[in-house]
């Protein structure tokens, strides 16, 4: 059963309840007093009777006549009755008078045993006030009985009763009708919160309740669940982010590892097939140890990379920076000496708190990014401060609708020119995770055909 | 009369790779290594078939043969050459009237393989069925050396057309097998060999059909 349904069900039956109950106590009440006034009525009717039957009794006893005491009853009957039934008889049980109907003549059995008292009997299914009276009129004693008729008071009660419970039928439904409008309006609110729900049950993430009235449970609810759907919103769509970057890097990483081998076993496969000139052996085979080695650099560029995702402790110690740079610089004197270009080092005298191996990491891809990026005769200059660093060459530059993506794995502003310089596209995906491990800053400024500027800034050191 | 090929490819290993294949099976390849490049040689020159791949610098490959369409210009046969196994890709490809689709990484017998059927398809190579002083017509069914019959069974006749269609170029036992009796073949490799032996002695080839170590055989003539 829904809770509007039952909250509805549970007024309606305590007001059902409680209104029965008042209704009845007011009736009852009020049938006590009609019935006991109406006792009084028959009680002084039958006493104003029985002090002027005991008057004419009393006048009529001098008379001599056998039946004196009949005619006074007669006499008396004749003026004072009203609506009762009256039965009168002598000491020795003799009637001396009654008026009572012949359907009737069975109450005059009912009546109260000793005289003076009265009983509530009913006949036919109509109640009667039954009084017996000793009356002693000049030593002589009598019977009186009377019978006055209740049934007005009955009835009225009756009447009363049937209207009450009638007016209360249709208090009930009046209420019920009104219950039932004034909670579908209160629930309509907690009804959108679960239409809401359902909504994000299904995916939708951008569903909210809306918030009716802010102050009271259900526009508080409104508001907590739209609360608790925004963040569950941006959980969801952190996850799919992180999940695409995942996939979009392991597509990226899939093809750049079947790009070296589709020369290496082609190279390989034609070798053992064909008879091949020995300037096309040597060209193949050295083709071979090519992309062989780029994808050693790969492995070991990736497995780097993996291992600082996985969280491997840094090990952090104070560093000189001219000892930093020197390691660096010697690292890539190979290909700075092939292209010719001229690497100014400016180490300053600088302490950097930071992890030595994964620094000399950073500053050898990126020196090796400035060569490849240099003309030959070019310049690089590696310059240090107290917060930081920067890298400079005059080389090519970046393409601005690149330069948001150089750091991302795999992300390579010309493909074949970067594979012809040997780059796996993984340098500054590298840089970026040793500089956020040591809380510093890359930015990249480059303007294309004049050079680029990679800087390097700690913000706690 | 070597058919000129136009490989288009940015990797400068694997174009290097594709042009000597096609020196074996006598094509006269031509190197390029971008799609504006392409476009320029594609106008200015007639090719018997543009090799490309679809991820190039400047323009891709799907790019490149849309603006040439839309130009007008007489396009050669083309076979795309990707590492992407997007079926979407391939679809695209296909639709813009590519020949066929090759994936990387590629076996250079593929490569000659497909090669050779675009070029047959276009009329622009007749195989050439003739080493040495043999000569096999797979019309008539019948190989004659110095012009005289020689009587092969039709196993022996089926390896010798293989060999002859990928001279100088080593073909493995399996793919031997696969070409005479089918891919529910049960034999081993051994009936291959057997039947080589056979072949050797029928021509008087046991120089010319060279056992390759591990691999298989490989017919040597002169292209």
């Amino acid at each position: 059963m829904k809770l509007r349904t039952r909250i509805g069900v549970i007024t309606l039956a305590l007001c059902l309840l409680f209104g029965t109950a008042l209704a009845g106590l007011l009736l009852l009440r009020s049938f006590r007093v009609d019935l006991s006034s109406e006792i009084n009525r028959g009680l002084t009717s039958s006493d104003m009777f029985s002090a002027s039957l005991t008057a004419s009794l009393t006048a009529f006893s001098t008379l001599p006549e056998e039946d004196s005491a009949s005619r006074a009853v007669r006499l008396t009957a004749q003026y004072m009755t009203d609506n009762a039934q009256v039965a009168v008889a002598d000491a020795r049980g003799r009637l001396l008078y009654d008026n009572f109907l012949q359907e009737l003549a069975p109450l005059l059995d009912m009546m109260p045993a000793q005289g003076g008292e009265y009983s509530i009997r009913s006949l036919y299914g109509t109640p009667w006030l039954l009084i017996r009276r000793g009356i002693n009129a000049q030593g002589d004693a009598y019977h009186l009985y009377y019978a006055w008729p209740l049934a007005r008071v009955y009835n009225g009660a009756r009447l009363q009763a049937r209207t009450a419970s009638l007016l209360l039928v249709a208090l009930c439904a009046a209420m019920a009708v009104g219950l039932w409008v004034a909670l579908r309006a209160s629930f309509s609110p907690l009804r959108r919160v679960e239409k809401a729900a359902s909504g994000i049950a299904q995916g939708d993430y951008d569903t909210r309740a809306p918030v009716v009235h802010a102050h009271d449970e259900a526009g508080q609810l409104a508001l907590a669940f739209n609360r608790m759907a925004a963040s569950t919103q941006e959980h969801v769509e952190r996850l799919t982010r992180q999940d695409a970057a995942q996939k979009q890097f392991i597509a990226d990483m899939a093809h750049e590892l079947k790009t070296p081998m589709t020369s290496m076993i082609g190279y390989a496969d034609l070798l053992r097939r064909t008879q091949v000139t020995e300037n096309q052996r040597q060209e193949a085979l050295s083709a071979i140890v090519q992309q062989g080695e780029r994808l050693e650099r790969m492995g070991t560029k990736l497995l780097r990379l993996s291992g600082l995702d996985k969280g491997d402790a840094l090990t952090l110690a104070e560093h000189r920076t001219d000892a930093l740079f020197e390691q660096a610089v010697q690292a890539v004197e190979g290909p700075r000496a092939e292209k010719g270009v001229n690497l100014l080092s400016e180490p300053g005298d600088f302490h950097w708190h930071c992890d030595g191996d994964l620094m000399v990491t950073l500053l050898q891809n990126l020196l090796s990014n400035a060569i490849r990026a240099s003309e030959p005769g070019g310049r690089v200059w590696l310059i240090a401060r107290a917060d930081g660093l920067s890298v400079r060459d005059e080389g090519c530059g970046i393409p601005p609708e690149h330069l948001p993506h150089v750091t991302e794995a795999f992300y390579m502003v010309d493909k074949s020119r970067a594979r012809a310089a040997q780059g796996a596209g993984l340098g500054l995906a590298l840089c970026r995770r040793i500089a956020q491990l040591h809380k510093a800053r890359l930015t990249i400024d480059s303007q294309p055909g004049q050079g680029t500027t990679v800087s390097l800034l700690f913000t706690t050191s | 009369m070597a058919q000129r090929v136009l490989i288009v490819e940015d990797d400068s290993a694997i174009a290097e790779l594709i042009a000597m294949t096609l020196r074996v099976s006598g094509c006269e390849p031509q190197l390029c290594y971008d799609g504006l490049q392409a476009v320029r040689l594609l106008t200015d020159n007639d090719y018997d078939l543009a090799i490309l791949d679809v991820m190039l610098p400047g323009m891709d490959g799907f790019e490149l043969v849309e603006k040439l369409a839309a130009q007008g210009a007489k396009l050669p046969p083309i076979l795309y050459l990707t590492a992407k196994v997007d079926v979407p890709d391939r679809v695209r490809g296909l639709r813009l009237g590519a020949e066929d689709y090759m994936l990387k990484p590629f076996h250079p017998v593929e490569l000659q393989a497909r090669v050779d059927g675009i070029l047959r398809r276009h009329q622009r190579r007749t195989p050439d069925y003739r080493a040495l002083d043999v000569v096999l017509d797979p019309d008539t069914h019948t190989v004659t050396k110095a012009g005289q019959p020689v009587e092969l069974t039709p196993q022996e006749f089926a390896l010798l057309e293989l060999l002859m269609r990928h001279k100088n170029m080593a073909l493995s036992r399996e793919q031997l097998l696969e070409a005479a009796w089918g891919y529910d073949y049960l034999g081993g490799s051994r009936t291959v060999d057997m039947h080589i032996q056979r072949l050797r002695k029928k021509l008087d080839w046991e120089k010319a059909i060279v056992t390759v170590f591990k691999l298989g055989y490989r017919l040597e003539a002169p292209a």
